[in-house]
């Protein structure tokens, strides 16, 4: 019964609704512009908050080890600020994320699925840093130069992995960023492999944030002079 | 009042915004009837209603995962949740169509 009350409705409120072409363009592109902004997963904010939480992050550890002779690694403080950080960026990004995935399936979400072995990534890389102690390896290898940079080899593997089964470009081209970033780190130094690292990650972030940025505007442009 | 050149089953402000919606969403997505009815803000039977002229004309491709004749009948909260709701192909030419033929509209002004 309601649906058809609401029906008889529609009927009203939209086939007799008078709309002019100026009014429909308006309409159009203020309706696909909220619709970009609502299905959008990397607004430039957020990438622009992890660049400067990983430059903190991982500047801190740096921060804390620099002048060490021997080296002994990070201090308690240091990994306090740096796993925090890093705690909040996922939590501001699995929030953003869902959001704006809420009510949308397909291709993406199937993509947005693989993100999980990202899970496995920490798992691997937490027990090959334990293995590592295990066999008796140098401090400066267990807690300097593996865990300043084996997670962006880790990390720059699987997009790389993706975009070649996928033939996607930009998933490779993000991949070999990260492994690059990993192999800076590694070449560092114990000491410097932190700072490599945070500004490697931080200057990522701000890149990917700016082309977003430009996309944005340039579609906001093409919006703006599509009618005149 | 049809104006000519513009696709009239479009021109309408509730399935101009339901097009213009599906369209912004990646390639291969579809979405939810209940985030749909959330972005466009009209109750169930009025996007229903919208929805079967679209998809009627081949422009939106409505998917229910529920079943049986009552997933049919009845708009229940389960049943509209499990409704995904999609543009065409036909449906985002026809929206491509559309927005050239407002643009020569507007133009000639």
């Amino acid at each position: 019964m309601s649906q058809a009350h609401d029906s008889s409705k529609s009927q009203h409120a939209d086939e007799g609704a008078e709309l002019e072409p100026r009014q429909a363009a308006a309409l159009l592109e203020e309706t696909r512009l909220r619709a970009q902004r609502q299905f959008d997963a990397r607004p430039p904010f957020l990438l622009l908050t992890g660049a400067v939480i990983f430059l903190l992050a991982f500047g801190a550890v740096w921060s804390s080890v620099r002048g060490q002779d021997p080296y002994v690694g990070p201090t308690g403080w240091a990994l306090a600020v740096t796993y925090g950080g890093i705690v909040v960026w996922i939590v501001v990004v699995v929030s953003v994320v869902r959001r704006a995935a809420n009510g949308v399936c397909g291709l993406s979400r199937k993509r947005r699925a693989d993100r999980a072995g990202y899970l496995f990534i920490i798992l691997a890389y937490s027990l090959f840093q334990w293995a590592l102690f295990h066999a008796g390896a140098s401090r400066a290898i267990v807690y300097g130069i593996f865990p300043a940079s084996a997670p962006w080899h880790y990390c720059g593997a699987v997009p790389f992995t993706l975009g070649a089964v996928r033939e996607e470009g930009r998933a490779m081209v993000l991949g070999v960023v990260l492994l690059a970033i990993g192999i800076a780190g590694a070449l560092a130094g114990p000491v410097a492999a932190w700072l490599a690292s945070g500004i490697g990650i931080c200057a990522l972030l701000v890149v990917f944030a700016v082309v977003q940025f430009v996309k944005r505007s340039a579609q906001r442009w093409l919006n703006a002079n599509r009618w005149t | 009042m049809p104006i000519d050149g513009l696709d009239p089953l479009i021109h309408a402000p509730a399935r101009l915004r339901i097009m213009a919606t599906l369209a912004a969403l990646s390639e291969g997505d579809a979405l939810s009837f209940t985030r749909l009815q959330g972005l466009i803000g009209l109750t169930s039977g009025n996007l229903i209603t919208h929805l079967r002229k679209l998809e009627d004309a081949g422009h939106v491709n409505v998917d229910k995962s529920g079943n049986g004749a009552a997933s049919l009948t009845t708009v229940s909260l389960t049943t509209v949740s499990l409704t995904t709701v999609s543009l065409t192909q036909q449906g985002l030419r026809a929206l491509d169509a559309y927005t050239v033929a407002l643009r020569d509209l507007i133009e000639g002004l």
